[in-house]
């Protein structure tokens, strides 16, 4: 019987103390307002509204009066009609507002706590992205948006429920599923104020995020870890997932507590402390990326240009955000500055089974992410939650078999080939002996007029028998290396071989290094100020000029502009060049429409020349090869 | 007690393609010809003496131009020269940055040849010769001989790499 490692453990815990046992330690950000509580105290400061189809919004339950029951309980809507909670009370007056803001705007408030922006978000992406961000910007003129006054108070209100009793509450459930036991934690936090505190996507009220540990039985008798997963924002698959012995990725506390680093206003979680680039992609530009794509593919062949080789499957139309996830504010956990409280999920309660609604504000976001989440069971939209219904399918791990199932499944698989085998050896002898008895046939056949027909169609039958017989040798063969394939498996796990821990994953987030800007503090505010000094130029130059001028100085405005830059992300050289060869390839272009006609004959001169002189070669090799005798 | 003193390692010599040499010998007639026209223009602006303009002027130049545009062309010519002269001994001793100047020397010719083109006075001699040159440069070898494409060998390919080929 094997010997428990020290992060195992014995299969008699009960689900609860399973739970405390691999319950996660989070380390947030210094300036962060808010951490994983509990949502009773938040329930009963809202008040549940319900958004009718016309628009009309109506409170159902009064502030004050509103309790986990009440929010279970069943009740009709009529369809597109949404429920969500109010936790911020409604700011009126334009001078509240401004005396909100201003004195507790969130971004003051974080950078009161400590908190510290380093290198601008903009300063360390490209102009594309700039002017995608400077897009977004304005759409949120247009679409709805959680205003920052709500931010302001939402931070006070909840402050002032902290201040009576600090708690720090995870919510945890266990699935037992496919051999593996999901350890599933669930975080809630009152707010999510990444766009105001800390120059993020999206700001709303209500936030619930989770973490998975995935263990199995070990032939032994005990449990082992072997997965953990981390949300991140609208993320799902195998990239989300990290072996627990992966220790370059993953750290953890005394032997079974696992630690995420929570980003800073998202409480998305990361592997390893640092900021990170998010790059979301703009809706409705993805269609235009395989053009991107293309373009690449063909500057990388045509001028050798390695860095396009590099960015080539990343997405050309992306909005960059910086999520800073450093782990120097708070931690939580075993052993850390504050312990956990654990709420059980099972049975699911049901404040979590019946109220299908948004946790928070609804503000009529189209694109969805300033209006509040919906419950772990739930979306927005009011169907299933992926990752609650399917947590092994959420990262991938339903592909993945425990280690002991791993050899029964290897040993399954060879013997259903292994039978297969046999069965294609049968067919592949019997389709051989009736096309050598057709081959026979169509031998007796040849030559007699009369039976063309025939010949024709046993000409015909025996394609056909070739095109199946390449076929099933095909798979015989390709079935031969899958045996031995599996066969290398099975010794490689017995000899106690391990993978690469990373093998699953597509992309391994990784802490963005900090970006080497020249004149640091002129380049961050060139990147902010450069998209929109550019529309300003570009406009007055349509303005004050027309035709070729315009086209010519909007030309020297732009590669101005990529130079200044280039000079302060020290890559002038390298954008100089590749000025210039787009200057070759538009030149080249007008070349071609300007001398078509000389350069189609100057082609047709070069061919003749080239087919003349190596016929003459072939020629001139005839005549000197010795004459036979 | 004596000690041995070792010179330091000679960089080692990279070979060059013939294309290398054409678009050196390029660049020298490049440069002799910037050297011309500078000399022209500031023969025009009156930087020599009355006696060496006038044979400047008589044997090699009909340009009328006022005064500022003139010095304005002799310090942009007297620049391209230095920047020609300088790039041409880069190119000879095959610096990596020699390869960037050329670059960046043929993208100012190519900005300027396309202004003159869409203000419709078109020099297609310089264009057609810009984009040769920039073609040239180009090639894979000559990239190679000026060390702009770093050679990889196949230890060096990342692990993740094979475990694709594995999972395909």
């Amino acid at each position: 019987m094997s010997q428990p490692s020290p992060s195992s453990a014995p299969t008699t815990l009960s689900d609860a103390d399973l739970l405390r046992r691999y319950e996660p330690v989070l380390r947030l950000t210094k300036g962060e307002a808010y951490f994983p509580s509990d949502v009773d105290r938040y329930v009963a400061h809202c008040s549940l509204w319900v958004s009718h189809a016309n628009g009309a919004e109506e409170c159902i339950i009064q502030r004050g009066q509103l309790t986990l029951d009440a929010l279970a309980e069943t009740r009709k809507l009529e369809p597109s009609a949404y429920e969500f909670l109010k936790f911020a009370e409604n700011v009126t007056t334009l001078s509240e507002v401004a005396q909100r803001t201003a004195s507790h705007g969130a971004r003051t408030m974080a950078l009161q706590r400590g908190f510290e922006p380093g290198v601008g978000r903009l300063a360390r992406v490209g102009y594309l992205a700039r002017l995608a961000d400077a897009g977004i910007s304005l759409s949120m003129l247009v679409r709805g948006r959680v205003p920052s006054a709500t931010a302001a108070l939402a931070e006070q209100l909840t402050h002032e429920i902290q201040s009576k009793q600090q708690r720090h509450v995870y919510y945890g459930r266990v699935v037992r599923d496919g051999g593996w036991i999901c350890l599933n934690y669930w975080f809630f936090y009152y707010y999510d104020d990444w766009r105001t505190g800390f120059d993020g996507v999206n700001d709303h009220e209500a936030d619930w995020e989770n973490l998975s540990v995935f263990l199995y039985e070990t032939e032994g008798g005990w449990l082992e870890p072997q997965w953990v997963v981390f949300s991140c924002h609208d993320f799902t698959g195998d990239d989300l997932r990290r072996r627990w012995d992966d220790r370059e990725q993953l750290e953890i506390v005394g032997d079974t507590h696992p630690v995420a680093y929570v980003g800073a206003g998202s409480h998305a979680h990361y592997y390893r402390p640092g900021e990170y680039l998010i790059e979301s992609e703009v809706p409705g530009l993805q269609r235009l990326e395989p053009i991107g794509r293309t373009t690449r593919r063909l500057w990388r062949k045509l001028f050798g240009d390695e860095t396009a080789n590099e960015n080539e499957n990343t997405p050309l139309f992306v909005i960059p955000f910086v999520e800073y996830a450093r782990g120097d504010g708070l931690s939580i956990g075993p052993g850390q500055d504050c312990e956990w409280e654990l709420a059980p999920l099972d049975p699911a309660p049901n404040w979590l089974r019946g109220f299908h609604g948004m946790w928070g504000l609804f503000v009529r976001d189209p694109v969805g992410g300033e209006n509040a989440p919906a419950g772990p069971m739930f979306n927005r939209d009011g169907q299933p939650r992926f990752s609650w219904f399917a947590p092994l399918a959420f990262a991938g791990v339903d592909r993945v078999p425990t280690p002991p199932q791993a050899f029964a499944a290897l040993a399954a698989r060879r013997e259903a080939v292994l039978a297969r085998q046999k069965e294609l050896n049968v067919l592949i002898q019997a389709k051989l002996a009736q096309q050598q008895g057709l081959g026979a046939e169509m031998a007796a056949v040849a030559g007699l007029n009369y039976m063309q027909l025939e010949t024709q169609a046993g000409l015909k039958r025996s394609e056909s028998l070739r095109a199946e017989l390449r076929q099933l040798r095909c798979e015989r063969m390709d079935n031969d290396e899958l045996i031995g394939a599996l066969d290398a498996r099975a010794e490689a796990l017995k000899a106690g071989q391990l993978d690469d821990p990373r093998a699953h994953a597509r992309i391994v987030q990784e802490p963005m290094k900090i970006a080497q800007l020249r004149f640091g503090r002129l380049a961050q505010l060139w990147s902010a100020a450069s998209i929109g000094l550019l529309l300003i130029g570009l406009a007055a130059i349509l303005i004050l000029t027309a035709g070729r001028e315009s086209i010519a100085l909007i030309a020297v405005l732009v590669v101005t502009f990529v130079l200044v830059d280039s000079l302060f992300r020290r890559s002038l050289a390298v954008n100089a060049t590749r000025i210039a060869m787009t200057l070759a390839v538009i030149t080249a272009v007008l070349l071609i429409i300007n001398f078509w006609w000389p350069l189609l004959l100057l082609v047709v001169f070069g061919l003749g020349l080239y087919l003349a002189q190596d016929n003459l070669r072939d020629l001139w090799a005839a005549l000197r090869r010795p004459k036979k005798s | 007690m004596s000690t041995q003193h070792t010179s330091p390692p000679a960089r080692p010599a990279r070979k060059r393609p013939a294309i290398v040499t054409i678009i050196i010998v390029v660049f020298i007639l490049e440069t002799i010809s910037a050297a011309v026209v500078t000399l022209i223009y500031a023969a025009e602006a009156g930087v020599f003496s009355q006696q060496i303009a006038q044979t400047i002027r008589v044997e090699l130049s009909d340009v009328q131009l006022p005064d500022a545009a003139l010095y304005i062309r002799v310090i942009a010519s007297g620049l391209l020269l230095i920047a020609n002269l300088f790039t041409t001994i880069g190119l000879i001793r095959m610096r990596s940055w020699a390869w960037t100047s050329a670059m960046v020397l043929m993208g100012i010719r190519l900005a300027f040849g396309l202004s003159d083109y869409l203000f419709g006075s078109p020099a297609f001699d310089l264009l057609i010769f810009c984009v040769v040159l920039v073609f040239l440069l180009n090639q894979h070898e000559v990239r190679k001989a000026f060390g702009i494409i770093k050679e990889t060998h196949v230890s060096a390919q990342p692990i993740k790499r094979a475990n694709d080929a594995i999972r395909r």
